[in-house]
């Protein structure tokens, strides 16, 4: 087995924040995306954000991760502001986003290069390449590799930082059914293996059941928190017992898809 | 080809720089290892289309306004009708000039050996 480093988890709060954006040619001032938003993380948990397309959940995200800033309110990871991007809030989006130019090694490496510590910490990037699986392809380049790979390749790289907080933005949601399931395993994994406080957003209901602590509900537009729902479920959870079934009716009635949530649990 | 240059580092996927920074990557980062490596393909745009256009002027600068080279010697071989030999220098033209377009191709190769299989062109 892997010898780990366990990073530290952090826990991250959110405290209402406000964002809206410029809306270009409009004379109307601008568009709110996120309002009011409150929520916690405890260190070492893994908590999903679910709700429909633009309200505002990667704006959210973006905020976190330091690469936007809000109009008002906070954000903060172990009770400190977050100022800008940096390396302990790591970032995994829908689109692996790998370097191009780079071979899967040097992509996996590319953290370490960028905060000028390749040479200390040269020994972990086996350590990760193995973690995901994917020591036979370090000299390979991105588009060689399948959706699940080069997802599994994004992951590794942003955990080779060893980030307080890892941000998964559907990182999932560009695969296939069964390649999505498996990746859920493997996530899980990841995170039973370093305990990293992750902050998953998602459109997918099952995968935020499947995988998370807890489920923050966002609807639009603007963005508010509609609830959370702690899910107490054993891990691994199987996705078709009851109590599953229940939460995911649950949830879509929250986000009034009633009509077919009934369905499922008829 | 400066144009294509900079415009290949305007057009860098905001995304890639989003990435490189939630890694920790400076400016030097960025511009060095983000910005640059994503406009190569660009750059090679611009180095393949200033060779043909810096060709072309020269042999037309050549033939008009100057008593060397082989633009020139084109024009005055042809004065002489000495076919042969304007033959002979449209040859030596045509060959340097894919010699040369031929070493751009295989630096090309080397360089953007990672968009292989990827875009033809």
């Amino acid at each position: 087995m892997v010898t780990m480093y366990v990073a530290a988890a952090s826990a991250l709060r959110v405290h209402e924040v406000r964002k809206s954006f410029a809306v270009p040619d409009a004379s109307a001032t601008s568009r709110l995306a996120v309002d009011g938003i409150s929520f916690s993380i405890a260190a070492g948990d893994l908590v999903s954000l679910v709700g429909p397309s633009g309200c505002g959940k990667s704006t959210l995200l973006r905020l976190i991760a330091g690469l936007d800033f809000p109009d008002s309110g906070e954000l903060l990871v172990d009770e400190e502001k977050i100022l800008g991007p940096s390396a302990e809030r790591g970032l995994v989006f829908q689109d692996p986003n790998l370097f191009p130019w780079l071979t899967v090694r040097r992509n996996i490496e590319a953290g370490l290069v960028a905060r000028g510590v390749l040479h200390e910490k040269r020994h972990e990037v086996d350590e990760f390449m193995r973690l995901v699986g994917l020591g036979a392809f370090s000299s390979a380049y991105p588009h060689h590799l399948s959706g699940g790979m080069s997802q599994r390749v994004a992951l590794a790289r942003a955990l080779i930082n060893h980030p307080k907080v890892l941000l998964l933005d559907e990182p999932l949601g560009a695969l296939d059914a069964f390649t999505r399931m498996r990746m859920q395993d493997e996530v899980l994994r990841l995170w039973e293996n370093r305990r990293t406080t992750m902050f998953l957003v998602t459109h997918d209901i099952d995968e935020a059941i499947y995988m998370s602590d807890r489920i923050i509900i966002m609807t639009p537009p603007p963005g508010r928190i509609d609830r959370e729902i702690d899910i107490d479920l054993l891990r691994p959870r199987d996705r078709t017992s009851e109590s599953f079934l229940r939460l995911r009716s649950q949830i879509l009635e929250h986000l009034h898809f009633a009509g077919k949530a009934g369905d499922v649990s008829a | 080809m400066t144009m294509l240059t900079a415009s290949g580092i305007s057009n860098t996927r905001a995304s890639y720089l989003d990435v490189a920074l939630t890694l920790g990557a400076g400016r030097t980062y960025l511009i060095s290892r983000v910005a640059i490596p994503a406009a190569v393909p660009n750059i090679f745009i611009g180095l393949f289309m200033g060779l043909g256009a810096s060709f072309l002027t020269l042999v037309v600068a050549e033939s008009v306004g100057v008593k060397s080279g082989l633009g020139w010697y084109v024009s005055w071989a042809q004065g002489w009708a000495e076919y042969g030999k304007v033959y002979a220098a449209l040859i030596i033209m045509a060959a340097f000039f894919s010699t040369v377009m031929t070493l751009l191709f295989k630096v090309r190769d080397h360089v953007l050996v990672w968009q292989k299989g990827m875009i033809k062109w």
